[in-house]
Formats: structure tokens, C-alpha cells, sequence
């Protein structure tokens, strides 16, 4: 999948033009950037050199970047693909429901699909939903939520029109890729039934305000109690588990408080039955690889992988702290010689499940391992 | 999971895919919610609801038998599922009815592929596809209390969607009435019904806000040629052009209609509130509709050259105040009308506003239409003839001239009813009349011995007259009558007669020359006096025109011209004729002159049949 890889420390036009130029010349078809988010960036130059390239280009600007088993906190890197890609490019996602719908993709020549959506726009559930109408559940399709940790809406989807703000690219590729999909939570305590909720916003849970409940579930683990300044901190901790008849339960990451309403990084529906979970470094490193391993044991032959994606969630390395580097050397080391792990700490995960099934997860570990270009 | 957990996971995703029932009351969007939940909430790769016809669900259908599914909603709404959905219907069509109904559902597996197929009552199926693993019994009974309420809903739909069918049928039934009734069928422009209904709300509001409104009326110059010459098809189409174009004047709340054959009418709304700024403002439309015409129009490789004549008549006007409202609406129309018939009459290709003295002229025209219908019923027509002399002051030839004794009216002159005789289509009755008589007149000259000289009559023909069909066949109809020659009788046209087109018009001089016929072109010098007329026409003679002739020793220039006009006939081997000599000096100047006749006052005034013999004797 990828030709070569290409970083650089200074986001500026004349080096990202500089890098852009050096992958083109060893051979790639499309261009994969990855950004880090940063309070110096001036990536205006994006809307003007973007346009120009003659090849399909997409990517993003993330809180930080992966690298085999590096963790990228400043600068970019641009990867070369092997192949074309096609994309489809969404703006304005806030009026997306008045908007019909359309993937000006030829979807029968693809395998998979990578998407990228401004983490911090609304509707990336109802754009979810869409695509999945669109693309049925016949496709891979690995992504996240792309943007600042500061929780700023800036431009961040790269694409050929260049760096857009409340918008979703969705790049169609050829290469087959098998998704690890793991995060390590257990139950804590429920299930409870949320009784109201309006989109990512939890108002109740068994009749009673959420907050309470939360924090009552909570309180046998934790003693301080919760604050405006404290609640994102301890609340990393105990994110929800929204159960699901097949599937591993969905994380949501409950991020603030608003009267007694919890605030979730992802729609939580109402009616559905919601555990609070807990974790511990070991057992979120471990379900990260050990989804990994269960991919690789269901393949005759691991050598038939090649390089590999990763979409893991920034509130992953937030609540590992210094262990999370052992999750990243956990997963790069599954991939083969030769071969390249690449990607980003993302707002969200975006993922197709074992149903066919399109979904944004929270605090999950999302490895797509895409099949070696001489297997396909 | 507990048996506690399984009841209230079970209670929620059965209240919860309840709840999402009957959202919508338009069928596909309440499936497409339903759905979406269903999906989400039993971890489904697909669902695919099948149904009937709505004329055929829930109607005399046996509750067992689902053969009348013709319908699929699928969720995703990914085209690949369409082999899926044929699969499905066939397998569902094959399944044993009792089968279904003992268990509720059927189940179909395919690799790691799980297919539930629920019968819904009176409707069709549902089938929930669960990829990876299968969904447990427990939950899949769960489902059929909710499917049967979907049932319920799924039939409200329907019904509700064939009463939209109905009410939707009937809407365009009436709109399609509606519109027969008020709009014409050719230009889908409002008609003058409609134009009724604007005209009077137009009235009611300029009266209560003081606004002053103007009503353009709008006539196609010479329309009938082109009906005509190119046919009724590019006539039509002509009109539809027109429509657009004039369309593109109209402003919101302003009226185009057609109400005749090639007759807008415009209805302009509002202008101002001063009289004199509402008549600049009509001025400026009128100006922006000529405008329009300004190039000529392509069609069907034909470019024709249209102008308009606009009459524009404003209101409010205080002398349609004592009127009721239809007699208003009327008084505004007729006025613009006649307004439009000054142009007409004028140059055509103008705008003229309506004033009160146009009343009087307009019902002077209206009488001699009126009068001229039975004119011919009661034989007050007759021809006079006026001698045409050689350079010895010998008669050669006589034209004949119509001349109206009208028993209501008096004496009317051709130059008034002539032009309403055009317009009103009586021209063509009346030519005949005039052929007819005239033959009779060189059949009785010709019986007598001291009229030899007179070598023949000509008769004026009229552009309408020449342009309708059975012309040329008519003439020789009318000839073969009487005992003469065809050398006896020519036949006069203006340059008019060549418009529109000029092959057609040589086609058929062509055919009356070949039966001995010979033309005259009257008024030579004052039409287009084409040089390429006096080579294509077949023409036996030119007449120069009057306006040249009188006077001409005081006028050097129609000298120049006269002589200029002798010299090009010569040139052509046309004889030349020069009428309107009512004086010495006129007929001295002309007596060198090579031309083949001369014709007026200062030899012979036109006189009865009767006045003719007895000078001749």
C-alpha cells in the first residue's frame, strides 16, 4: 500500500510541497498527510497547493500522529500510496440532513474505505448512517475523527479541494483490509436503561438523572467527587458500554456535565441498555493486540498482510499516560518486516463491525491491516 | 447475561422499535425509520420489507398466501441487494405457509449469513439478515408482536397513500380543467376569459389605491402572409415563440394573454399614480416590446421579420365611470383595440395611445364593415372605368375602379372601404365580383363594333385576393365564362403581392402568363420598387405613380425619376404606363416620352359602363 514515507518538522508550504514532491517521485499514485495539531499552525497554504496536484490526496490534522512505533506530537508526514484512490468530499456537515446524500464513487472497483470527518462537527452519526445506506455492508471501512484536542472546530479534513472545517472525506481504496478492533473495558456497573437522551447528551438513566446515577456508580471506585474541573479526568476512566445484541459493547466517552445531563463524544440512543465500564493499562494494551492476534490466527498465513492502519483514540493514550507506548510497540511489532504501520490518535473511531454495521467508537484501539498488494 | 438483564433488554428493544412505528405516514420513510432502529438495535447487516400492491394489501387476500408481493423497502439502501431481494421473495413465495405460521418465522442460512423471515399479516414479510452470528430465538419471538403492529401501521399507509393518489388525481383533474377553461392551448398564456378575471381585479384595485394601470394590445403585422406562405405549423410555432418572448416583459402581477389568433394583450398593473409618469412608463414597455422584434425571428430555417402594432389604452379613465365593471373591461379592451388599428392603418410596426377622437373613426370603420357584408347581396357595387390613351390621345384601354353607393352610408371611397374590405377577408368575394364583371363589360365591348379599340380592360388584384389559394383558378373559371380573350383582360398588382414570398408569387403569375395573362405593377416608385421584381416577376407593364406625374413640370427631381423609370421599363422590355396626368403641363411633358399609355383627369375621369359606350360611340 504505501511507496514510502515522508516527515517533516515544519509545517510550512515549501516543505510539505518539498515532501509532496519526493513521494510523487518515488512512485505514488495518491498521497496519505497526517498533520499534528498545533496552536502554530498556519495550514492556509493547504487551499492553495492541494488544488494543484494532479493525484488523488486525503488525510487530516490530528492531536497526534502515529509511526510504526512512534508517537508524532509535532510536524506531518506524508505517505505515498501504490494505487488510486477515489474520493468523496462533504461539507457543511451542520445542514447535512437537508442535504440528499450522494458517494460520487464507483464503488464496485473498491474493497475498502477510509474515512475521515471533522471530529468536532455534528451529524457524524447521521453521515454514518448515510454512508452505510450507501455502501451496505459489504465494505470495510476504517476511520476516525479528525481535529484539535483543544476542542476548537478548525480546518482539519485534507482533501484536493485542500483543509476544510465541518466537512467528511471518504477515500475509496482497492486494497482489501481486515479490522482489529479491541479496547480492553469491562462493566462496572449496570446495565441502565437510558430513559432520555437527546443525540450525544444523557439526560436520564433508570428514570433517575444521570449524573446521579454516574456518580453513584462511580463512588465505589472513586472517592473524589465530581466537578466541572475535575469530572473529564476521572470520568477518562469510567467511560459507557452501550450494549449491543452481537457485537463487543460501543464506548462512549461521557467528557462533561451539564446540569444533571452527561455529555458523550458520540450519540447514545435512547432506550438502549448502557454499562459504566472500567479498565486497567494491561487489559486495554492487551485487547488492543489480542484483536490483532485473533485477525492474524483466523488467516492460514500472516504473510499475506502488509502494511497496517491504525485509528487509536486520544483519550486511549490520555488515560494510559506513559503506558501507552507499550500499546503502540504491542501493535507495530504484529506487523510484518518490511512492512509499515501508520496513522493517528484520533476525536472517535469509525469502523465497520462484524455485522457489516458502520460505527463511531470511543476510546477504542482500530487496526486495519490491509492485505499485502502481490495477496489481493 | 442474566435473566433480569435478557427480560429488560428485551422490553427495551421491543418498546423501543414500537416506538418507532408509524413515525411517518408516508410508507418508505416510516419503513426507513423503522428500519434504521430495528438495524441498530438487533445488530442486523440488512432488512428487507416486502408488500403488495396497495390496491391488492389488506383487500380480499387470503391472510396465508403472500403471492401478490410486488414491493421492496431494503435497509441499507445498497443497489447489490437487489439479487438478494429476488432470492428472498422467491424463497419466501416457496415457503409452506403453515410452516410460517407455526413458528412464526423461518430461518435461512447462507455460510455466516442468517436469514428471519416473518410473514406480516395481510401485508407481505419482513426479513431481518444477522451476519456473524445468529439472533437467539428468544428475541426473534420478541420481534412478532412488533412486526404485527408495523403490519397495522404499514396498511395506514398504504391507505393514506392511495387517498394521496386520489386527492392528487383529482387536483390535476381540476388544475387540468382550470386550465382548459383559462388558458390558451397553443401558448399555455392565460385567455381572454382569464384576462377577464385580471382586468377586472386590475379595475377594483387602480380605483381604490389610485394607481393607474395600461392594457397594451398587441396584433402580429401580417401574420395571415405568413399562416399563409409557410403554413399553419410555423405560424404556430411563430406564436409560441412570440409568447415567450413577450413573456419576458412581464413583471410579477402583470397579465399576458392571447385572445386572438395574433393578438396579445398585455395587462400592466400599477404603473404610477400621476397619469403623465404612468404614460411615460407605458411608453417605456411599449417601446421594450417593438423592441422584442427588433431582429428577425429563426424558424424552421425560415428568418422572418415580425413588427407589432400596439395600442395602449390606461386607466382608470373618467368616461368608463359611469360603466359597471364587464362594460369597463370591455370599454379598457376596445380602446387599446382601436388604438392598435390606428397603427395598423398608419405603418404598422408602432405604438399608439388610445385617445377619444379615435371613438369616432373606429365607428365610422365599424359601419362600413358593417355595411359592406351585404353590399354585394344588394348590388351596391360598380365598376367604373377610366380610359387609358395612346400619344394620339386614342383610347386603348381601360382600368376598372370599384365604386360604392352605399344605400345607408352614400357614397363611400375605395380608399375607405377598400382597407376594411382587406381586413374583414370581403376582398376576396368582392374580387370576384369585380373579375366577374369586368369579363362581362369586355364581352359586351367586344360586341360592339366602334369599341375594337379598347384593347383591353385591367382590374386591380388585391395581395389577400392573390395570395388565397384557388386564385389563379378562380380567374380562369371566371374568364372561360365569357366569350373573350385573355388578352382582354389584365390584371394589376402591387409590389405588395411579392411579400412574404417571392417564389410562390412568380409560381402563380407564372401560371395565368402561361394561360395568356398579362400582369401591370401599379404604383411603381413608391413600394420597394426592387429591380429584382422587374426581373423575376413576369410583368407585361409597369404603372408609374401618380405622385410622380402630377405636377411634374414644376418638380425636377420626379422628372429625373420619371425618366429614370421609362428608360429601366425599356431596359426590360417592359412597356410603361404613366397615370394621375391631370394637367397640360403634365400630359405636354410626358407626350415625348416612350410610353405605352397615359391615364388621368386631364383625358378621362373613370366613368359608369354606360358613360364608357357612349364615348366611345
Amino acid at each position: 500500500m504505501i511507496t514510502s514515507i515522508h516527515y517533516g518538522e515544519q509545517i510550512d508550504r515549501d516543505t510539505v510541497d518539498s515532501l509532496i514532491q519526493k513521494a510523487l517521485a518515488k512512485g505514488a499514485k495518491s498521497l496519505f498527510i497526517l498533520c499534528c495539531d498545533s496552536d502554530d499552525n498556519d495550514l492556509e497554504f493547504f487551499n492553495t497547493l492541494l488544488p494543484k496536484l494532479n493525484v488523488p490526496v486525503f488525510g487530516g490534522v490530528f492531536p497526534e500522529v502515529l509511526l510504526d512505533n512512534q508517537v508524532i506530537e509535532h510536524g506531518f508526514v506524508v505517505s505515498g500510496i501504490e494505487y488510486l484512490v477515489e474520493t468523496s468530499v462533504y461539507t457543511d456537515l451542520c445542514h447535512a440532513p437537508e442535504k440528499e446524500f450522494q458517494l460520487n464513487i464507483s464503488l464496485e472497483n473498491y474493497n475498502s474505505l477510509i474515512v475521515f470527518v471533522d471530529g468536532l462537527a455534528r451529524n457524524i452519526d447521521f453521515m454514518i448512517q448515510q454512508l452505510f445506506h450507501k455502501v451496505g455492508n459489504e465494505k470495510t471501512v476504517i476511520g476516525g475523527g479528525v481535529g484539535s484536542l483543544s476542542f476548537k472546530q478548525n480546518p482539519c479534513v485534507i482533501c484536493n479541494q485542500g483543509i476544510l472545517v465541518d466537512a467528511m472525506v471518504v477515500v475509496a481504496i482497492s486494497q482489501r483490509i481486515e479490522l482489529a478492533i479491541g479496547h480492553g473495558w469491562e462493566k462496572l456497573a449496570g446495565p441502565f436503561l437510558v430513559t432520555q437522551a437527546d443525540d450525544n447528551r444523557v439526560e436520564s438513566l433508570d428514570f433517575q438523572p444521570a449524573l446521579d446515577v454516574y456518580q453513584q456508580a462511580i463512588s465505589k471506585t472513586s472517592e473524589s467527587a465530581l466537578t466541572e474541573s475535575n469530572f473529564f479526568e476521572i470520568a477518562s476512566n469510567f467511560p459507557f458500554g452501550i450494549d449491543r445484541l452481537d457485537d463487543d459493547m460501543l464506548v462512549r466517552d461521557p467528557v462533561s456535565f451539564d446540569g444533571t445531563s452527561l455529555i458523550c463524544v458520540g450519540t447514545v440512543p435512547e432506550n438502549t441498555l448502557l454499562y459504566i465500564l472500567q479498565g486497567n493499562a494491561n487489559k486495554l494494551i492487551s485487547a488492543a493486540y489480542g484483536a490483532l492476534d485473533s485477525v492474524k490466527n483466523r488467516s492460514e498465513d500472516s504473510r499475506k498482510f502488509g502494511d497496517g492502519i491504525l485509528f487509536d483514540c486520544i483519550s486511549r493514550k490520555l488515560f494510559l499516560q506513559d503506558e501507552y507506548p507499550k500499546e503502540l510497540s504491542a501493535i507495530s511489532h504484529r506487523i510484518e518486516d518490511d512492512y509499515h504501520l501508520i496513522g493517528a490518535l484520533v476525536l472517535g473511531e469509525i469502523a465497520s463491525g462484524k455485522t457489516g454495521t458502520i460505527n463511531f467508537h470511543n476510546k477504542t484501539a482500530i487496526t486495519g491491516l490491509t492485505y499485502d498488494s502481490a495477496s489481493i | 447475561m442474566n435473566q433480569t438483564v435478557s427480560a429488560l433488554q428485551i422490553i427495551a428493544i421491543q418498546h423501543e422499535l414500537s416506538m418507532s412505528i408509524g413515525l411517518d405516514l408516508r410508507l418508505e420513510k416510516m419503513l426507513d425509520q423503522f428500519m434504521a432502529v430495528a438495524q441498530r438495535r438487533l445488530s442486523l447487516s440488512s432488512l428487507h420489507v416486502f408488500y403488495g400492491d396497495s390496491q391488492i394489501v389488506g383487500s380480499n387476500k387470503k391472510n396465508d398466501s403472500v403471492d401478490f408481493i410486488s414491493q421492496c423497502v431494503c435497509f441499507p439502501k445498497h443497489q447489490k441487494s437487489y439479487n438478494l431481494q429476488q432470492e428472498l421473495l422467491h424463497k419466501i413465495t416457496k415457503t409452506c405457509p403453515s410452516d410460517l405460521y407455526e413458528n412464526n418465522f423461518v430461518t435461512m442460512q447462507n455460510s455466516d449469513k442468517w436469514f428471519y423471515m416473518f410473514p406480516i399479516t395481510s401485508f407481505g414479510a419482513i426479513v431481518l439478515e444477522r451476519a456473524h452470528a445468529p439472533i437467539s430465538n428468544i428475541i426473534l419471538q420478541a420481534m412478532v408482536a412488533v412486526f404485527e403492529r408495523l403490519a397495522i401501521s404499514c396498511l395506514a399507509c398504504l391507505e393514506h397513500d392511495s387517498l394521496l393518489k386520489e386527492i392528487d388525481a383529482r387536483k390535476k383533474a381540476e388544475k387540468t380543467i382550470i386550465r382548459q377553461a383559462y388558458a390558451d392551448p397553443l401558448t399555455d398564456l392565460p385567455n381572454r376569459k382569464m384576462l377577464n378575471i385580471n382586468l377586472k381585479q386590475a379595475l377594483e384595485s387602480a380605483k381604490r389605491y389610485k394607481y393607474f394601470c395600461a392594457l397594451f394590445f398587441i396584433d402580429l403585422d401580417r401574420f395571415k402572409i405568413i399562416n399563409d406562405t409557410l403554413g399553419h405549423d410555423v405560424g404556430d410555432e411563430l406564436l409560441i415563440k412570440v409568447a415567450t418572448m413577450l413573456q419576458g416583459c412581464v413583471r410579477k402581477g402583470d397579465t399576458l394573454a392571447r385572445v386572438g389568433g395574433d393578438e396579445f394583450i398585455l395587462l400592466a398593473v400599477n404603473l404610477a399614480k400621476n397619469k403623465n409618469e404612468a404614460m411615460i412608463d407605458a411608453n417605456r414597455i411599449a417601446q421594450k416590446l417593438a423592441k422584442l422584434v427588433d431582429h428577425p425571428i429563426s424558424l424552421n430555417n425560415n428568418k422572418i421579420h415580425m413588427t407589432f402594432s400596439i395600442g395602449v389604452a390606461l386607466f382608470p379613465d373618467e368616461s368608463l365611470v359611469p360603466l359597471s365593471l364587464q362594460q369597463k373591461c370591455d370599454a379598457v379592451i376596445k380602446n387599446a383595440d382601436i388604438a392598435m388599428y390606428r397603427v395598423k392603418h398608419g405603418n404598422r410596426n408602432n405604438f399608439q395611445f388610445y385617445e377619444k377622437k379615435m371613438q369616432a373613426i373606429a365607428v365610422k370603420r365599424s359601419n362600413i364593415e358593417k355595411h359592406l357584408h351585404i353590399a354585394l347581396a344588394q348590388q351596391e357595387f360598380e365598376l367604373y372605368y377610366q380610359p387609358l390613351v395612346n400619344r394620339d390621345g386614342k383610347i386603348i384601354a381601360v382600368e376598372a375602379l370599384m365604386r360604392w353607393e352605399s344605400s345607408e352610408l352614400g357614397r363611400v371611397h375605395p380608399d375607405e372601404f377598400i382597407p376594411v374590405a382587406e381586413e374583414s377577408g370581403l376582398i376576396i368575394d368582392i374580387s370576384k365580383w369585380i373579375v366577374d364583371t369586368a369579363c362581362q363589360f369586355i364581352a359586351e365591348l367586344k360586341s360592339l363594333p366602334y369599341a375594337e379599340e379598347v384593347e383591353y380592360i385591367s382590374i386591380n388584384v388585391s395581395p389577400n385576393q392573390f395570395r388565397h389559394q384557388q386564385f389563379v383558378q378562380q380567374i380562369l373559371e371566371i374568364v372561360k365564362k365569357y366569350p373573350i380573350s385573355v388578352n382582354n383582360l389584365r390584371l394589376e398588382v402591387t409590389e405588395g403581392v411579392a411579400m412574404g414570398n417571392i417564389d410562390s408569387t412568380i409560381e402563380k403569375m407564372r401560371q395565368l402568363v402561361d394561360n395568356g395573362f398579362k400582369f401591370l405593377l401599379d404604383d411603381f416608385g413608391t413600394g420597394y420598387s426592387s429591380l429584382s421584381y422587374l426581373h423575376k416577376l413576369p410583368l407585361q407593364t409597369i404603372k408609374i405613380d401618380r405622385s410622380f406625374i402630377s405636377n411634374i413640370k414644376q418638380h425636377p427631381n420626379n422628372q429625373v425619376i420619371v425618366d429614370a423609370i421609362i428608360d429601366i421599363a425599356d431596359h426590360f422590355g417592359l412597356d410603361c404606363i404613366a397615370e394621375g396626368v391631370e394637367t397640360i403641363d403634365d400630359a405636354n411633358y410626358l407626350q415625348d416620352k416612350n410610353l405605352h399609355a397615359i391615364q388621368g383627369y386631364y383625358f378621362y375621369r373613370p366613368m359608369s359602363s354606360k358613360s364608357l359606350i357612349k364615348l366611345l360611340q
